[in-house]
């Protein structure tokens, strides 16, 4: 099921929420003490293994965020010169797509916090891939320039199939305008239907909707082994 | 690279040389074939897309094809392909890529980057490892280009860039250079060049113009013989702040820095600005008929030559030329060098590996540039250069060099004094520097009007010489004294007692007061003259400076305790005030020296009014031995205390220990800790400490060997008897 959805009368909800298969941290509106949970949660990149958050986290922020996930999902906090993390990763709980530039420590720090395989690569020759793409388990949608070549290469690389397309009605700033995980997409409000039948074609969401869907599809990532 | 060459003058060098017969111009690049490898494109075409339905990604399948788009590579699995994303060399494309070159293959990589695994850049270093790949990889676009390309990439280049030197051959095959720029024209055309070369002759006139950091230098050469020349200099180059603001002068005519310097700066700009142009003027004819115009000027100079209305020089003529190698600072001596480095000609002979001296990288020929030059002086004239780096006007006299001074009398206003302001701090130090000598100089300016209205200032001089002699004189015999009895003594002796009382000279004050303990003489003399009113004792209690000081206040304040006692012994009264009311006693500074007049307060009970020189009280040997006795007793008993509060931390100590000891210890050792202690305390109840007696007669056990029966044992058989004995009697009642 894919939802419109808009946070503070904005669209890009993809800035101020992130949704995994485990948990969703969504910012602080307005009128709490916004900014400073702001910066620590939207700059971040995260799966249903751990949430990986820049090195301008306060431990304030850390703590609220340790406090609030579950146990088994793993708090990590990187130095990277490339601090807004969700604009240079893009991950779902097996693979992660980062920017070519990102530090050979983060890649590590990534590798072994969120269980993933790390690859560099460009999406629609944009360097940052964690803004230009969204992919969860079951499926993703790149920017609307991606050749089908970049495109095949990236899905055998992800594993995953893969659709260009666009959010908020035009949008390319594909994961600013979405969140998504392996049962559930929220769009901006712009975004128009066509968009939403795409994004709920290639996510799968219309067959994840099914009761019998929890013990065969999700069973996977709702227990752990 | 060793090459031998000659040099000579070109003026000296005849069109009928035999140097310069069959003059041609060579180019010593030899084009080497450029070996780069056949850049074998050993990228997989990517096979033409196959007859996959563009339709499969609406199916949305995973794709299997897997495949790098940044470094042009099939995979056949997906661990290859997995493992391959962690490359350098992947990194290295996925660099090229994003800024549009096209990639480069994992064996040209592996050539790059000198290592044969590809884990060499590491991708956490700096930046500046970045751009150096970033440089390879501008070197890799060229290399990439091919070959038949690239040589003519390199032709056009050397074309492009002519060095400053150009080289002929002759007949005999021998090896001229000269610089490129004394042949007339710009044209590299072979034969002109040779024709232009020849052209050159005693008669050549050549005009050399250098400029820079306010420095100027002109001179009008025919052949080797100097026709005119002229220096000068303006002040234009500030340091610091200066060049900033030279700068944005330029720049914004409505921001312009407004300070005295800056102004003086502009104004010297354009006064020398001004000179160059006139002299030019007085050149024309020079100028005209000279064959080459050789300048050296940065680019902020320039205008003066090339700019403004009526600029002496046009930039486009053919005949001006920039000097081909660094110069220093415009001087004439500058100015003769450039002329002789200029009409320089080398000849090499035919077997010189010509790609050596010619060699096309810059830097490298920066090099030989140097050598040459270094090379071409010669002994004798080396000893000049070297003199000529810290000179300036060394060669005056020689060369008689027109030096120019300008006024700047119409600048006055800006004019700082900053020498006036120098001096008066250095007044300022005087006085600092002697504080006590001045202070006797106020004391006399105040003293000496009370007592002689007639004496003036003018007298002062002499006083204070007197003064300085006044000790000699006064050891001389005190008759001079009462001769000189004057006023001028009676100030010299104030100061004298003065200073002694400062500094604690108690023989000088003794002497100076004649006090009995001096010689029997001065007693004598003091005796004769006892209507003397002049007696240094009248001094004692008068005020001596401008606070109202008396002696006793003097040494008081200065902490010295034998002046004080001596100044009171003679009959100085403690009671004496000064300006502000307070008592010598009040003045003191330490406690000692409190204690000298309590002390002697103590010894003369009567001798002053001490509650009104607010002296507290007497203080005796007695009392002072009572003081430290009772401070003894303090100690001791702050000792003690200390102690006590020692211990009870200790045994405080001891007791958390403990506490924490006993904490940790498990239940059961804790029980059986406690059971110890009870039947340690029954013992204690009992007053038996040791338990291993005999049960008998009550002898210690302790290192025998007991006789047992049942749980009883004994020191003896004899015991045990008695026992068994006493037992059965009782157990047959």
């Amino acid at each position: 099921m894919a939802v419109r959805a808009a946070f503070e009368k904005n669209n890009e909800i993809g800035c101020f929420a992130k949704l995994t298969n485990t948990y969703c941290l969504v910012a602080v509106g307005g009128s709490e003490n916004f900014y400073s949970v702001f910066e620590g949660e939207l700059m971040c990149v995260g799966n249903r293994h751990g949430l990986i958050v820049p090195s301008s986290t306060t431990d304030q922020e850390l703590q609220h965020i340790r406090n609030s996930l579950p146990d088994a999902v793993r708090v990590q906090r990187v130095e990277e010169r490339l601090s807004a993390l969700g604009n240079v990763i893009a991950c779902n709980d097996y693979v992660a797509l980062v920017h070519p530039d990102l530090d050979r420590e983060t890649e590590e720090i990534l590798a072994d916090t969120l269980k993933v395989e790390v690859f560099r690569q460009t999406v629609a020759e944009q360097v940052l891939v964690g803004s230009y793409c969204a992919f969860s388990n079951q499926g993703g949608l790149v920017h609307p320039k991606t050749s089908i070549e970049d495109q095949d290469e990236l899905s055998s690389l992800l594993q995953v199939p893969l659709v260009a397309g666009t959010v908020n009605r035009g949008s390319e700033v594909i994961a600013g305008g979405m969140v998504v995980n392996d049962w559930c997409a929220f769009c901006g409000l712009d975004t128009t239907s066509t968009e939403l039948s795409v994004i709920e074609s290639v996510f799968r969401l219309s067959d994840a909707a099914q009761p019998s869907a929890i013990a065969t599809t999700m069973r996977d990532s709702l227990i752990d082994r | 690279m060793t090459t031998s060459y000659e040099h000579h003058s070109i003026f000296h060098l005849s069109p009928e040389d035999e140097a310069f017969i069959g003059l041609r111009e060579v180019n010593p690049i030899l084009k080497q074939a450029v070996n780069t490898d056949p850049a074998s494109d050993k990228l997989e075409d990517r096979s033409p897309e196959d007859d996959r339905q563009r339709e499969s990604s609406l199916v949305r399948e995973v794709s299997d094809k897997m495949v790098c788009s940044a470094c042009k590579c099939l995979f056949i699995s997906r661990e290859e392909q997995t493992e391959h994303y962690k490359l350098d060399w992947h990194r290295f494309n996925l660099r090229l890529k994003i800024s549009g070159m096209p990639p480069v293959t994992a064996e040209e990589f592996e050539r790059k980057t000198g290592a044969g695994d590809m884990s060499s850049i590491s991708g956490s270093e700096s930046d500046s490892d970045e751009d150096d790949s970033d440089s390879e990889s501008g070197g890799t676009s060229s290399n990439v280009t091919g070959t038949d390309n690239e040589s003519s990439v390199e032709t056009s280049l050397f074309h492009g860039r002519h060095s400053s030197k150009v080289f002929f051959q002759n007949s005999a095959e021998q090896y001229l250079s000269v610089y490129r720029c004394i042949l007339q024209g710009k044209s590299n055309d072979e034969l002109d060049a040779a024709i232009f070369l020849k052209a050159i002759s005693k008669n050549t006139v050549w005009v050399i113009l250098m400029t820079g950091g306010g420095h100027f230098a002109g001179a009008v050469f025919q052949g080797k013989e100097v026709l005119e020349h002229k220096t000068f200099h303006r002040y234009t180059v500030r340091a610091k702040r200066g060049t900033a603001q030279g700068l944005r002068d330029s720049q914004n005519r409505s921001h312009t820095p407004k300070s005295a310097g800056a102004a003086l700066r502009r104004y010297n700009e354009a006064a020398l600005v001004k000179e160059i142009q006139d002299l030019l003027v007085c050149w024309a004819e020079h100028l005209k008929e000279a064959s080459a115009i050789f300048v050296r000027a940065p680019s902020y100079n320039k205008s003066a030559f090339f700019g403004g209305r009526a600029a002496p020089l046009d930039k486009k003529d053919p005949r001006i030329h920039t000097l081909p190698f660094p110069t220093r600072r415009a001087t004439f001596r500058e100015a003769q060098r450039v002329h002789d480095v200029l009409s320089t000609v080398h000849i090499y002979a035919k077997d010189t590996d010509m790609t050596a001296v010619y060699s096309p990288s810059k830097k490298a020929w920066k090099k030989s540039l140097k050598r040459t030059a270094q090379i071409d002086k010669g002994p004798e004239k080396a000893e000049e250069n070297h003199d000529s780096s810290d000179e300036e006007e060394g060669g005056e006299i020689l060369l008689e060099m027109v030096e120019q001074t300008i006024g700047t009398l119409d600048l006055r206003e800006y004019e700082i004094y900053p020498s006036r302001h120098r001096r008066r701090r250095r007044r300022k130090k005087e006085e600092r520097k002697l504080p006590i000598e001045e202070l006797s100089n106020m004391e006399a300016d105040e003293e000496v009007p009370e007592e002689v209205p007639e004496d003036t200032p003018a007298e002062d001089t002499p006083q204070e010489t007197q003064s300085k002699n006044k000790r000699k004189r006064k050891t001389k015999s005190t008759k001079q004294l009462e001769e000189n009895a004057d006023d001028s003594s009676e100030y010299g002796l104030k100061d004298e007692v003065f200073t002694a009382c400062k500094v604690g000279d108690v023989d000088a004050l003794c002497r100076l007061l004649q006090l009995p303990g001096e010689t029997s003489e001065s007693q004598e003399q003091q005796e004769n003259n006892p209507l003397d009113v002049q007696s240094p004792l009248t001094l004692l209690n008068k005020p001596l400076d401008s606070s109202g000081f008396t002696l006793l206040h003097v040494a008081s304040a200065a902490a010295q305790k034998a002046v004080v006692r001596l100044l009171l012994d003679a009959g100085a009264d403690p009671a004496c005030r000064d300006n502000k009311g307070q008592p010598p006693y009040i003045v003191a500074t330490d406690k000692d020296t409190r204690n000298v007049f309590r002390k002697y307060m103590g010894e003369n009970p009567d001798k002053y009014d001490y509650s009104k020189a607010q002296v507290p009280g007497p203080l005796t040997a007695e009392i002072e031995s009572k003081k430290a006795e009772k401070k003894k007793a303090q100690n001791a008993i702050k000792k003690q205390r200390e102690k006590g509060q020692k211990e009870e931390k200790r045994k405080q100590e001891l007791e958390a220990e403990e506490k924490k000891r006993f904490a940790s210890l498990t239940d059961r050792e804790k029980r059986a800790l406690a059971a110890e202690k009870r039947l340690a305390e029954q013992v204690a109840a009992t007053g038996v400490s040791n338990v291993k007696r005999c049960w008998s007669c009550g002898e210690s056990l302790l290192e025998k060997v007991p006789f047992q029966y049942l749980e009883y044992s004994f020191c003896t058989p004899r015991c045990v008897q008695e026992h068994r004995k006493a037992n059965t009697v009782q157990g047959k009642t």
